[in-house]
């Protein structure tokens, strides 16, 4: 069955929801902007409240917000593609905890203070070994239950771990902050975050979209792949450090959203006729989509304390999670 | 035999309070010796109020520098963390509790019949003067008590009464600020601020944004310590640099409502007269 649209179509819908998106994102918050005349005001170089609140609250926010989303929806797609397993999403498989954990680690001992780029650093190293670490574990063919069960090992080792580390923390704040780490929030982050992050979101995006064609090449099989001429390790390689990259950092500055990169390469694969590489920049764009609708929500509901990014991809991801071990569930038994 | 000794004592400071003790030495008689305090607040005022050999034992948290600046002092005798345990071998002949402080370990206490006090937080000037009281007459410090509450009520009417013309907004880890009816905004406003947050709804954090857009004049900063967190980080925000005035209120001076607390109005006011206050 194949409902693709063509690609014009898709990138124009895309890009429009996207638009909207950031619009949105901008244009939704506690202070009341009159958003033309204050985007005006900014550019003018005018200095005043509304322009402060715009540029140095909403703008970063939105613009980390378009970056962490695009992130975690190409990595989605590439994990995918390589481990050929429609379950391989970096929050199931724990990618996204380790670098959560990595994060922690930079974060409560000043080490990040000190040491520029040391947080998302430190968030990409976690986030590799994860990666690494479940190539390992199940390697690329492997059954969906084992790509689950390493998820479930990693996720409880990095979870008990940055629990851990967070209650030994000196700052008296420490151990309530587990819920930033582990539900996320793009709340309150500043340029400073988009700095930091975007040198290795970058780096991971150039990596994985460089195998774009290499990845389709590899649904046909690893031999077939390589007798097109397709080096393997490479682009085991890219894909695996691109996405280390890439989710390692965005988690670093701000938690681990989860089940953005499940969603997004299911709801687009059909549309993209089911090419990998074709499903690479189209779930960027969706996840970018995604996360910034998610988070202009989050600024809707009505709680005290904002609430947690990462809730509402939950609500969203889990059913839709169940729905596909259940498809799945004859080849889980 | 320390239980009768100690039931003894009790029944001794329970007639006293029963306004039964028309004998001078049975007041003396009634002065605790062994005093135990489970609460850093209480701590602070065991410390202020006592004789160093009244205190048997002092909470954990009194020897922290960030929280307190009578960390030093409390070094001197032993920290309890609260476990009923470690307070009764501590042979108290009164405890001071917080009105939250480890419940279990308080309701065991009644059942020994040791004396307790138990002090809520303090939320004005007026509960902070009562508190003194309070503990200065249990301790048998009645002079002393008066006295500080004379150099309070002394240092805060140099102060004058306010007229907040300066607008402020206080900002702390979290987002955690001040509202009507806290103690944090008795002090604000006796320093001289229109505290810009004080409709803000009880224990809700101040967004950001609510915060830069209410444009207080001065930034009134707190936090416990430099260790790094998350909370803490938000008070570096960059959108908090560079427009707005700042100033630091060391958080010693106001995690407790003691006479501490007339140091963060003196600051703040001195701040408030500068009109551009050191940052």
């Amino acid at each position: 069955m194949r409902i693709a649209v063509p690609p014009w179509l898709l990138y124009t819908l895309l890009g429009s929801l996207l638009v909207v998106a950031l619009y949105l994102a901008v244009a939704v918050g506690r202070a009341p902007l009159a958003l033309l005349d204050t985007l005006q005001a900014a550019i003018g170089g005018e200095d005043n409240v509304a322009t402060l609140v715009l540029t140095e609250l909403r703008l970063p926010r939105a613009l980390l917000g378009l970056l962490v989303g695009a992130s975690l929806g190409l990595c989605g797609a590439a994990l995918q593609g390589l481990l050929h397993n429609p379950l391989a999403e970096p929050g199931i498989i724990g990618v996204s905890g380790c670098a959560a954990l990595g994060a922690v680690l930079a974060f409560y001992t000043g080490m990040a203070a000190a040491i520029p780029l040391a947080l998302p650093a430190a968030g990409v190293l976690g986030a590799f070994i994860a990666v690494a670490l479940v190539y390992a574990l199940a390697g690329r063919q492997a059954s969906t239950l084992a790509i689950i069960l390493a998820g479930v090992a990693l996720n409880a080792a990095a979870g008990a771990m940055t629990a851990l580390v967070l209650n030994l923390a000196e700052s008296p704040f420490a151990f309530l902050e587990i819920i930033f780490w582990q539900m996320g929030s793009l709340a309150d982050r500043s340029w400073a975050h988009v700095g930091v992050a975007l040198p290795f979101m970058l780096l991971g995006w150039v990596l994985i979209l460089s195998v774009r064609r290499d990845l389709a090449a590899l649904s046909l099989g690893e031999e077939t792949a390589a007798s097109l001429g397709v080096n393997l390790s490479w682009v085991r390689f890219a894909v695996i450090a691109g996405s280390a990259a890439a989710v390692g950092s965005a988690v670093a500055v701000s938690g681990v959203i989860g089940f953005v990169g499940l969603v997004v390469p299911h709801l687009l694969r059909p549309l993209v006729g089911y090419d990998p590489g074709r499903l690479l920049p189209a779930s960027a764009l969706a996840g970018a989509v995604l996360v910034l609708f998610a988070d202009v929500a989050v600024r809707l509901v009505p709680t005290g304390v904002e609430l947690k990014l990462g809730v509402l991809t939950a609500l969203i991801g889990a059913p839709f999670f169940l729905y596909l071990i259940f498809r799945l569930r004859r080849e889980l038994t | 035999m320390f239980f009768s000794d100690l039931r003894l004592r009790c029944l001794a400071a329970w007639l006293c309070r029963l306004g039964l003790c028309l004998l001078v030495s049975c007041h003396a008689a009634a002065a605790p010796e062994r005093v135990v305090s489970l609460n850093l607040c209480t701590d602070e005022l065991l410390l202020q109020l006592g004789d160093h050999k009244q205190i048997a034992g002092l909470s954990w948290l009194a020897r922290d520098a960030n929280l307190t600046w009578h960390s030093a002092e409390a070094m001197l005798f032993p920290a309890v963390r609260g476990v009923a345990e470690e307070i009764i071998r501590l042979e108290p002949d009164l405890v001071l509790a917080g009105e939250f402080t480890t419940p279990a370990t308080v309701a065991l206490l009644e059942r020994l019949e040791i004396p307790l006090l138990r002090l809520p937080l303090a939320r004005s000037f007026s509960e902070i003067a009562d508190q003194i009281h309070q503990v200065a007459d249990a301790l048998g410090q009645g002079a002393r008590g008066r006295e500080m509450l004379a150099d309070m009520r002394l240092r805060l009417d140099a102060l004058g009464d306010g007229g907040g013309t300066i607008t402020a907004a206080l900002f702390q880890p979290n987002g955690q600020t001040a509202t009507t009816g806290s103690l944090l905004h008795e002090v604000m406003t006796r320093a001289g601020l229109h505290n810009l947050a004080a409709d803000w709804p009880q224990f809700a954090p101040l967004p950001l944004e609510t915060l830069v857009y209410r444009e207080p004049q001065l930034l009134v900063l707190s936090r416990h310590g430099a260790h790094v967190s998350l909370a803490t980080e938000l008070l570096e925000h960059p959108v908090l640099r560079g427009r707005l005035d700042r100033i630091e209120i060391p958080a010693q001076a106001w995690t407790c409502g003691t006479i501490n607390t007339v140091r963060a109005v003196e600051i703040l006011h001195g701040a408030a007269r500068e009109g551009r206050p050191e940052t």
